[in-house]
């Protein structure tokens, strides 16, 4: 019973840990994705006087993605009942020219503020507009959104680094008697240790394939996918070759530490 | 090498307290039988643990098996600890270990295959008469039996030097007597170094032995 006790203390907290780091890896795709999405939602508008040269911003404004000019044609065309086709013509050429300005990130408000102040210093845009107050709510609760996860994953990740030392401490009390016999025969280092580097190797294994296993059926659950498309999100696959070997190769990592740790805290008798 | 135990002036104490072993000299030959007596507290453990590397000199020189204590590395420790056989007061057993395990430590450690080990710890359980416990665990069996498993362990690998802390200490006579034949046994036919620290030197010995006597942390060589 103290045996599966202690195989279960050890899995469960690896488990954790090893969710935690897949989790917010997975929830920073996720946002990252989201804020490729809010980035291609956002534009900036441009009042020009006179036509505007992509390369010429970007010179000055290197995060600048795409200059689009938007077409007057819809408000010619709205208004060709109402007006003679000469007034038309004149209103054409009187008409300022209008731009569509896309970011490649999200910028910040100072950011914002800087790039607002630079294409209104150049003289042929008589007028900016940064839609400051809608971008300053959506980039707020995106920055919010990725700190919560932080936070989370950080509270999550302290909680399974603590059970992980409180195992340690179990196993330095439990296999402290026999290592230290051993150390009296002259066993060597791995050799005294050997049995808790297998047991600890063979749980963090099964927390690893149990942590997989969660990442690869959870996404295919129907009540997942509903959250998802409720939250308008999509869920990264995971990628059992990389992703999974990652999972393990840290844990495989995580034993060792962990067994060093035990190891030479017994030390030399 | 000539000694296989070479103490020159030594001292030993634990930690930074009152050394408990000063100035003592110590030598002995390959396959000599010898005691240290000496009453409770008198510091005849501390000598062992010095010769098995748990506690190292303050001062003085100390070889066993032609290696220098005061300066030995811990791989080299480990490698020395392999020739040596010690019989501890509290006989230091395994708890989650059979006794055929416990018996096999010293061999596994040194490398042998799964097939000698086996072999070597039912002959040595035969002689210590516990062939039939051999699937018990420590916590099933006497103190006397415990002692006979630890002394078994003690011998499997066939070691250079057999050192033994109190071997007979609270035994029954049958016990006690098992211990002091196996001890012999070693010396007689195996050509083993055994040096014993016990209260009583056991008066049906039947052997030449050399006898030391600690007294103040002071050892004398008794004549």
């Amino acid at each position: 019973m103290k045996s599966i006790n202690s195989h279960f203390s050890i899995i469960i907290s690896v488990f954790i840990l090893l969710f935690s780091f897949q989790f917010t890896k997975m929830v920073n795709t996720i946002v990252n994705d989201y804020s490729i999405k809010i980035v291609n939602d956002y534009s900036i508008v441009l009042v020009a006087s006179s036509e505007l040269k992509e390369e010429e911003l970007k010179r000055q404004i290197p995060e600048i993605h795409v200059l689009t000019e938007i077409s007057s044609k819809k408000i010619l065309d709205r208004l060709k009942n109402d007006m003679s086709s000469k007034n038309l013509t004149l209103l054409q050429v009187a008409l300022p020219k209008f731009y569509s300005l896309k970011l490649e990130s999200m910028p910040n408000q100072k950011r914002l503020e800087m790039i607002r102040q630079k294409l209104s210093g150049l003289s042929s845009i008589t007028r900016v507009e940064t839609f400051a107050k809608t971008h300053e709510k959506v980039f707020k609760m995106f920055l919010l959104l990725q700190s919560m996860v932080y936070v989370f994953a950080s509270f999550v990740a302290l909680v399974a680094i603590l059970l992980i030392f409180k195992q340690i401490r179990i196993w330095t009390y439990e296999h402290n008697r026999r290592m230290s016999i051993m150390t009296l025969f002259g066993a060597s280092f791995f050799m005294k240790s050997a049995m808790l580097y297998r047991m600890t190797l063979v749980d963090t294994f099964l927390s690893a394939v149990a942590v997989c296993a969660v990442y690869v059926i959870a996404p295919q659950l129907a009540v997942v996918q509903n959250f998802a498309l409720e939250l308008d999100i999509v869920i990264p696959k995971f990628n059992v070759l990389s992703e999974g070997g990652m999972l393990l190769g840290s844990s495989l990592i995580f034993a060792f530490i962990a067994v060093s740790i035990v190891s030479r805290k017994i030390g030399r008798v | 090498m000539e000694y296989v135990i070479k103490a020159n002036g030594l001292n030993l104490s634990y930690g930074r307290d009152e050394p408990i072993i000063t100035d003592a000299s110590l030598q002995i030959k390959a396959q000599e039988f010898v005691f240290i007596t000496g009453k409770s507290g008198s510091g005849k453990s501390t000598i062992i643990k010095s010769l098995y590397g748990e506690l190292f000199p303050n001062m003085g020189e100390l070889t066993v098996c032609g290696v220098d204590i005061k300066n030995i590395s811990s791989s080299k420790l480990n490698i020395l600890r392999r020739y040596l056989g010690v019989v501890f007061q509290d006989y230091k057993l395994i708890d989650e270990w059979t006794v055929e395990q416990n018996v096999m430590l010293p061999l596994i450690i040194g490398g042998f295959s799964k097939s000698v080990c086996i072999k070597q710890a039912h002959k040595l359980l035969k002689h210590v008469k516990l062939l039939h416990k051999i699937n018990k665990y420590p916590y099933e069996l006497s103190g006397g039996e415990q002692q006979r498993v630890a002394m078994a362990r003690a011998l499997a690998h066939n070691p250079i030097l057999i050192l033994a802390d109190e071997p007979t200490g609270n035994l029954d006579s049958y016990s006690s007597e098992v211990i002091w034949n196996l001890l012999k046994g070693a010396k007689e036919h195996l050509g083993t170094t055994v040096l014993v620290v016990t209260h009583n030197i056991p008066s049906t010995l039947g052997i030449d032995y050399k006898h030391y006597f600690l007294e103040s942390g002071v050892l004398h060589e008794v004549n």
